[in-house]
């Protein structure tokens, strides 16, 4: 493949069978070899053994990571992403990516947000010079996913255009569709203004009685205090803190009456450590979900933090720890 | 603080005198200048502990003359009375001296509670402390007046403080309840304890000011900061960005959420920044 664009070219593999996933990876990944360019590979296990035994002595210049301690929640994976592809862009013409989202056991909200990240990512990586193959396995992924992979990749495998892809902007409305609804009637609220402590003390004392626990606290602290900052800068001084259980979720809801300006809402890290904006990418990252609506009655930020031990330590556990395999960070 | 600098010390304590002092003059032994110590109510003994403190022998300090102590009559009160002229003849015949012998600069530290009592001249302290900064015109002094709050008159006080060029803030700067920033002196930067939120920023970016504007690395303690903002985070390491080349900004005590800021802004290896983690106390 010859790359005619700068940025980020961002292409959808649609694969039904081993040998379709290998026959289109491997030139993938070899061609990068070959031009001694960094080469990423964050793929399910088994494609991860079948591109490993395929390539023989060549994977060790790979990088593979298991997809399943990689692909954990949209706004961390968005980050860990951004950061590797930031670090390597001044070193090299191109980077190169084989990145298979994570889709089994995914609830509807989440599937949502994944769609979301696939189409956002090409305004987060937008600018860097990177080659992007994201498989989709099509005898196992439900016809939805597979149509939403072919509206968030402006390309197919091989280079062709996606003759449904949608603009980000439209996409990320489309997501929006569905309205957040009110929070449950027990909610524990705080009506807050300037006074930041009172809310950072509001979380520290509900939270954990609502399940969180408290390795997170910390996480869901500073998450809140971002978002209800933003409210008490931007949102006309006050804003209402809504905390509640729903299923295996703590979330954090700040309501106030402002409203942002159209954008991609800390799915974008700020051009530079002077310029503001820092706060909602951090924040994304720091929180499991984050869902935020804004419109003409104000804007509304929704947080979630997984209190499942087994959907919250999914980056630890399921990861492969081989020779080549790297782990992603340290507070995955 | 720097060479040709005249500062003013204001304390409320023997603790806070201590900390300051024996950091301004020890660092000017460490770093080879002369050190001339003008005494009111402190003993060569005290500042010999002070120093032991920091590692610094001051007796072999004071025999081979780098240190020297001056006291009442050989100090301020020539004659037993303050007169501005013949002291500031004396510090320009010290700066001359500290020349001659080789010292690359000369550091002056002196207590001035004197002036708060029945001192013959005391009231022409103001005339001093105005007309002693032609002396730091040539940059190789460096001087710090020691004010002792608990003895001058606070309106005579902050006059004073007034004619100096900086002052030097033993103690804490408390914002509301949350939070307070104190600034140290060996390593020189600052403490944080408490809460690092929007209300703190004015103090945050005063305390990191008065950081900066002294030479060598500035070291922010934030082992007891029990919560800080991503806007708090952002502003230390983008003034660690802009510090010039050989400065850093030394984060200590960082906690595991200040590393998961740091990592999460993509700031772990930003220019000036070095970061050590540390687990509360």
């Amino acid at each position: 493949m010859t790359a005619a664009v700068n940025g980020l070219r961002h292409q959808a593999l649609l694969y039904d069978s081993p040998d379709a996933f290998a026959g289109a990876v491997l030139p993938f990944v070899e061609e990068g070899l070959r031009r001694q360019q960094p080469v990423l590979a964050v793929i399910h296990a088994d494609n991860l053994m079948l591109l490993r035994s395929e390539l023989g002595a060549a994977a060790a210049a790979i990088e593979f990571i298991d997809a399943a301690g990689w692909y954990t929640f949209p706004g961390r994976t968005m980050g860990r992403f951004y950061r590797y592809c930031e670090k390597r862009a001044g070193t090299t013409d191109r980077i190169r990516i084989v990145g298979e989202p994570v889709w089994t056991g995914r609830d509807e909200l989440e599937t949502v947000e994944w769609n979301r990240f696939e189409s956002i990512l090409n305004v987060t990586l937008g600018a860097l010079p990177v080659s992007m193959l994201c498989p989709y396995n099509s005898q196992l992924l439900p016809g939805p996913v597979l149509a939403a992979a072919r509206r968030t990749h402006p390309e197919l495998a091989g280079g062709t255009g996606s003759e449904t892809y949608a603009q980000p902007a439209s996409f990320y409305a489309e997501c929006d569709e569905t309205a957040l609804g009110d929070p449950p009637a027990d909610a524990r609220c705080l009506d807050f203004d300037a006074d930041l402590a009172l809310v950072r003390r509001f979380v520290a004392r509900h939270a954990p009685a609502l399940g969180l626990p408290a390795g997170r606290l910390d996480d869901i602290v500073l998450a809140v205090n971002e978002v209800a900052t933003n409210a008490v800068r931007h949102g006309g001084g006050t804003g209402r803190l809504a905390l509640w259980r729903a299923g295996n979720r703590v979330l954090a809801q700040v309501s106030d009456p402002g409203r942002l300006a159209a954008g991609v809402f800390g799915y974008q890290p700020s051009a530079s450590i002077a310029s503001g904006g820092h706060g909602l990418w951090i924040t994304r990252q720091m929180c499991d979900l984050v869902e935020i609506r804004t419109g003409a009655g104000g804007t509304t930020v929704r947080l979630h933090v997984t209190v499942d031990p087994a959907g919250q330590d999914r980056s630890r556990t399921s990861q492969t720890h081989t020779s080549s395999t790297s782990t992603p960070g340290p507070t995955s | 603080m720097r060479l040709g600098d005249h500062l003013c010390l204001t304390y409320g304590t023997d603790a806070e005198q201590r900390d300051v002092v024996g950091a301004f003059v020890a660092g000017g032994l460490r770093t080879g200048e002369r050190v001339l110590y003008l005494a009111d109510r402190t003993g060569p003994d005290d500042i010999d502990a002070w120093l032991a403190g920091r590692g610094v022998d001051g007796p072999a300090a004071r025999v081979r003359g780098q240190l020297q102590y001056r006291a009442g009559d050989d100090g301020y009160l020539a004659g037993d009375r303050f007169t501005p002229a013949a002291v500031i003849d004396s510090l320009a015949a010290a700066v001359e001296a500290a020349h001659q012998e080789g010292y690359p600069a000369l550091r002056v530290t002196g207590e001035l509670g004197w002036a708060a009592g029945a001192t013959l001249g005391a009231e022409t302290l103001e005339d001093y402390e105005s007309e002693v900064d032609g002396l730091f015109a040539t940059g190789d002094l460096i001087a710090v007046c020691q004010y002792d709050r608990r003895a001058h008159h606070p309106v005579r006080l902050a006059g004073l403080i007034a004619m100096h060029a900086v002052q030097l803030v033993a103690g804490p700067v408390q914002v509301g309840d949350q939070v307070s920033i104190t600034a140290t002196y060996d390593p020189p930067g600052f403490a944080v304890a408490g809460s690092l939120d929007a209300a703190a920023v004015p103090a945050l970016r005063d305390a990191l000011a008065a950081a900066l504007a002294g030479p060598g690395d500035v070291w922010v303690d934030l082992s007891t900061a029990a919560f800080v903002d991503v806007a708090a985070l952002r502003m230390l390491v983008r003034a660690a960005t802009a510090l010039p080349t050989g400065r850093r900004l030394r984060i200590t005590g960082a906690r595991a959420a200040v590393l998961r800021v740091i990592e999460f802004g993509g700031w772990e290896g930003a220019p000036g920044l070095v970061v050590t983690p540390g687990e509360p106390a």
